[in-house]
């Protein structure tokens, strides 16, 4: 099966049966999209061996002639392939700046949320992608590096344990995944922000703010301003490959961060932070 | 042998042959080259005029393999630099060996060539000052079992790899260019004749060792997954040769004691990339390898493929756990082969019932 995720094409194959039903639910018109073009990457699942074919079946996700995560029970391989398109981007595009962060799109200005594993930025950037704004990631910003603006990947968004049924319980008609219990990350759905009609009309993006989002349970909405060089060291360190682009990776951060404002964001109301950011673009 | 894995030698003698590729193919050569490390190699050897005509698909990916590269080219630049300034200050007179050696001597296989860690070789006397220089400078020594150290320590040509943990840069120290344990040795105060200052003042091996090394390593290694990268080194070091030199060069390996390694090479750089030797050079790897031609045809090419699911052949996995034994049966000698070969053999076979990540899980 082929994925059409916009600058990325990937290849899956010997996947379980099921993970093929559900990403073409979550996919959509990006499956096997133009299956002339070739693709960027591959995804291979393979058997361990002949006995936990039968016994405990196993799998293992590699690419080319690289196993790139443990092996995995069969139940399990559905955020498996997630990860490794998310892998496979990080490791070897470094013909874009790539910046761990969720990007939201309204009025063709961009806000993007770098952070770290566990600070809700996909489950914000999932509400608010499902009410209004366009999601362009949930996982990483794609900047250009000759305009530093950013561009849409048609992607689902990728929920973590309590925030499925967040999510689910706001937008109960939404196209989510199987939810996989007891994966490393602990329990993982996958839900469709947008159709690949919606995200055909996504084009580039200026970034006109940088917010770093950090979810803590019943805080009060918290809104912290700050400076640019702290902004700047927030994007570099979330960044992939900023080092291994070297001069072209500080020029187009340079550029990308005199467009924009910077905020720390403490929040555990989602609606205040989104009515704060409707303010920014 | 499939033909298919050895077209990627034929990518790399002549690239140009790429402007024909219609997309599957070069989906298909891009994972293979990529998958082997040789992506930015196989980018290096086109016209900036060339590239231009490729598919904007390509050229992507093969600008996203040279951005990479670049940047690895540079940071040895700059490790080699202040390993250079510490190595100094603590007495030492460090050599530069392998991917820091051509990069340095700008080698044309430098270009696009990845490498994992830097090469640095100190005479033995200079070893223990080195190692304390490197661990007083933020330099950490990769954590190994103490089985392993004292092996490093005894039998090894080198030190257990170092880690630089705010670069990330990984090093190894060597006294010498073969594992003690295999019983052939150069002497080091001819290793260190034959080392070359460049212009900016680092030391690396001279041309001729360069490629005896890059030889040597090949068949002393047990890992012949990526073992295509070596053939294109051997390759590119050996065309700075004129003829009369490469029978210098064969003459000068067969004093040393790798005679047979050199023609095994040699012979195996005609058979995969078509180099015409001169009359003379033919006749002398004709009867170096007389009775053993078969070696390089069903054993040593074939273990040097690219590895890739895509090309991988029941003939290339047995030739590379051919070698893979082999590269251990020298540097251990049966004593110590055989108990470690029990130990290893049933985890093997526990393995082979289970599959392969029944520890790991």
């Amino acid at each position: 099966m082929i994925i059409d995720t916009g600058h990325y094409r990937f290849r899956v194959s010997g996947a379980p049966e099921y993970c093929y039903s559900e990403l073409s639910r979550m996919y959509g018109d990006s499956v096997n999209l133009s299956p002339e073009k070739p693709v960027d990457f591959q995804l291979d699942f393979t058997s361990t061996s002949w006995l936990r074919t039968l016994v405990r079946p196993q799998r293992v996700l590699n690419v080319d002639n690289q196993r790139i995560f443990n092996p995995i029970a069969k139940d399990k391989c559905l955020p498996s392939i997630e990860w490794g398109m998310n892998w496979c981007v990080a490791s070897y595009d470094h013909t874009r700046l790539l910046i761990h962060s969720s990007v939201l799109v309204k009025n063709d200005k961009a806000i993007i949320f770098p952070a770290a594993q566990g600070s809700g930025k996909s489950t914000l950037a999932t509400l608010l992608g499902l009410n209004g704004w366009h999601l362009y990631s949930d996982e990483m910003a794609i900047v250009d590096l000759n305009s530093a603006t950013v561009s849409a990947v048609h992607r689902a968004s990728s929920l973590k344990n309590q925030s499925i049924k967040v999510v689910h319980s706001q937008f109960p008609n939404a196209v989510f995944s199987r939810t996989t219990e007891g994966t490393q990350k602990g329990a993982i759905a996958h839900v469709q922000v947008h159709s690949r009609a919606e995200f055909d009309h996504f084009g580039p993006a200026s970034v006109v703010a940088v917010a770093c989002p950090k979810y803590v349970g019943g805080a009060r909405t918290e809104i912290l301003p700050l400076n640019q060089s702290q902004g700047f060291a927030q994007l570099v360190r979330n960044s992939f490959n900023y080092s291994t682009l070297g001069e072209q990776g500080f020029e187009t951060l340079f550029k990308l961060v005199q467009g924009a404002e910077f905020f720390a964001l403490r929040y555990s109301n989602v609606n205040e932070i989104g009515d704060f950011l409707e303010t920014l673009v | 042998m499939k033909s298919e894995a050895r077209a990627l030698f034929d990518w790399l003698l002549t690239p140009r042959q790429a402007l024909e590729w219609q997309p599957q193919e070069w989906e298909r050569a891009l994972r293979i080259l990529r998958a082997n490390d040789m992506l930015a190699t196989f980018a290096g050897l086109f016209e900036p005029g060339d590239l231009e005509q490729l598919s904007e698909y390509a050229r992507r990916h093969l600008h996203s393999a040279v951005t990479y590269y670049q940047r690895q080219k540079h940071q040895v630049h700059h490790e080699v630099e202040l390993l250079h300034e510490l190595m100094a200050g603590a007495g030492c007179h460090p050599v530069f060996l392998k991917g820091a050696g051509y990069v340095l001597a700008e080698d044309s296989n430098h270009r696009g060539r990845l490498m994992s860690d830097i090469d640095v070789m100190v005479d033995k006397s200079e070893l223990r000052r080195a190692e304390l220089a490197l661990l007083n400078s933020g330099w950490k020594a990769k954590e190994v079992t103490d089985y392993d150290d004292r092996y490093y320590r005894q039998w090894s040509h080198e030190l257990p790899p170092f880690v630089h943990p705010e670069r990330g840069t990984t090093l190894d120290l060597h006294h010498t260019v073969l594992p003690p344990i295999t019983g052939r040795r150069i002497e080091t105060v001819t290793l260190f004749d034959n080392t070359v200052q460049t212009d900016s003042g680092y030391t690396i091996f001279n041309l001729k060792f360069r490629l005896l090394h890059c030889i040597i390593h090949l068949f002393f290694n047990e890992d012949y997954e990526k073992a295509c990268r070596d053939v294109w080194d051997i390759h590119c070091l050996a065309e700075q040769f004129s003829q009369p030199e490469l029978m210098e060069f064969i003459a000068l390996s067969q004093q040393l004691g790798f005679g047979t390694e050199v023609c095994f090479a040699l012979r195996l750089r005609q058979y995969l990339l078509g180099t015409e030797y001169c009359d003379q050079a033919s006749e002398t790897l004709n009867r170096q390898l007389r009775g053993r031609e078969w070696m390089v045809k069903r054993v040593i090419a074939p273990a040097v493929m690219p590895t890739h699911p895509l090309v991988d052949t029941f003939g290339t996995r047995i030739a590379k756990s051919l070698m893979y034994l082999r590269g251990h049966w020298v540097k251990m000698p049966l004593r110590i082969l055989l108990p470690h070969a029990a130990t290893k053999s049933y985890r093997a076979l526990v393995s082979s019932v289970m599959g392969k990540y029944h520890y790991e899980s």
